[in-house]
């Protein structure tokens, strides 16, 4: 990659773009396999038991980093993922995770006191009812967060659902975004 | 992808506690949760993980703990850490 850029052959500005275009097509990736099982039960059940493999019938690379594992949120458990030991992330799958991923302080913080980070840290406040369960990714098995599908979306299309998923809605820093918060994003 | 649990060692709802040791040279065990109890939640099998580790690992198992039992305290909430099972004692056993 140096030796492209030292001859001039790749500009920074072209890695860039492609950069940002490999992390986007990622998250899109993960927007659209939870939309899907959001709308599927049956892709949905696939996706919690084989992983990776369920995501073929999108037409989506199922990448090869381990296996996949799907954490699905429910309204008595929230899940949250991290990597300490490094930065693992089905990032074959997702694209890039969120830059503070490969932070110290959100490694550190986010396993001694998981509630209290997400609230301070993320502004997601959880009530006590809410289980908040940690995955520490040790690269054989690589988490994603499923989110619940947020009130007010019935007769939504996939695509349009797929719009409310975000990168930390997958890692489970957020919930996915609500119809509300979503058009004020668009304005 | 994983092996059958045929291979597995441990079952789903066993109490584990994580050895203090680095079974044959395998770090990949967070330090927090070293000498700490929990139960076995999901059997992942041995992965096949080429770009990561060198050789085959034992069978993986997801272990879940309390923080409070990891760190003390009083919260309510859980860690789930992905282990394989040369770190694994029964959590009755001293290690």
């Amino acid at each position: 990659m140096r030796a492209l850029l030292d001859k001039g052959v790749l500009t920074k500005e072209q890695l860039e773009r492609q950069r940002a275009f490999l992390a986007g097509r990622g998250a899109w990736n993960g927007a659209r396999i939870v939309a899907r099982a959001w709308v599927d039960p049956v892709f949905k059940q696939a996706l919690l038991t084989r992983g990776r493999e369920a995501v073929r019938e999108l037409n989506i690379p199922p990448g090869r980093l381990g296996k996949l594992g799907v954490a699905e949120n429910t309204a008595a458990l929230h899940n949250v993922v991290v990597c300490t030991l490094c930065s693992c992330y089905p990032h074959d799958l997702l694209g890039d995770p969120p830059w503070w991923y490969r932070d110290d302080s959100y490694k550190q913080r986010v396993v001694q006191d998981p509630r209290g980070t997400l609230a301070h840290r993320f502004n997601l406040r959880l009530p006590d009812s809410v289980e908040v369960r940690v995955h520490d990714s040790t690269s054989d098995v690589r988490w994603m967060v499923l989110p619940r599908r947020p009130a007010g979306t019935d007769g939504w299309s996939e695509e349009e659902l797929a719009r409310l998923v975000t990168i930390d809605s997958l890692v489970g820093t957020a919930e996915a975004l609500t119809p509300a918060a979503h058009a004020h994003d668009e304005r | 992808m994983g092996a059958p649990e045929a291979r597995h060692h441990f079952h789903v709802g066993d109490r584990v506690r994580v050895k203090h040791a680095n079974p044959s040279g395998n770090p990949r065990t967070p330090a927090y949760v070293r000498g700490k109890r929990g139960i076995v939640t999901a059997l992942h099998g041995s992965i096949d993980n080429p770009l990561d580790h060198r050789g085959v690992y034992p069978p993986l198992c997801s272990v879940l703990f309390p923080v409070r039992e990891v760190f003390g305290g009083t919260s309510q909430d859980t860690l789930s850490v992905d282990l394989h099972e040369d770190w694994l004692a029964p959590a009755e056993a001293a290690c």
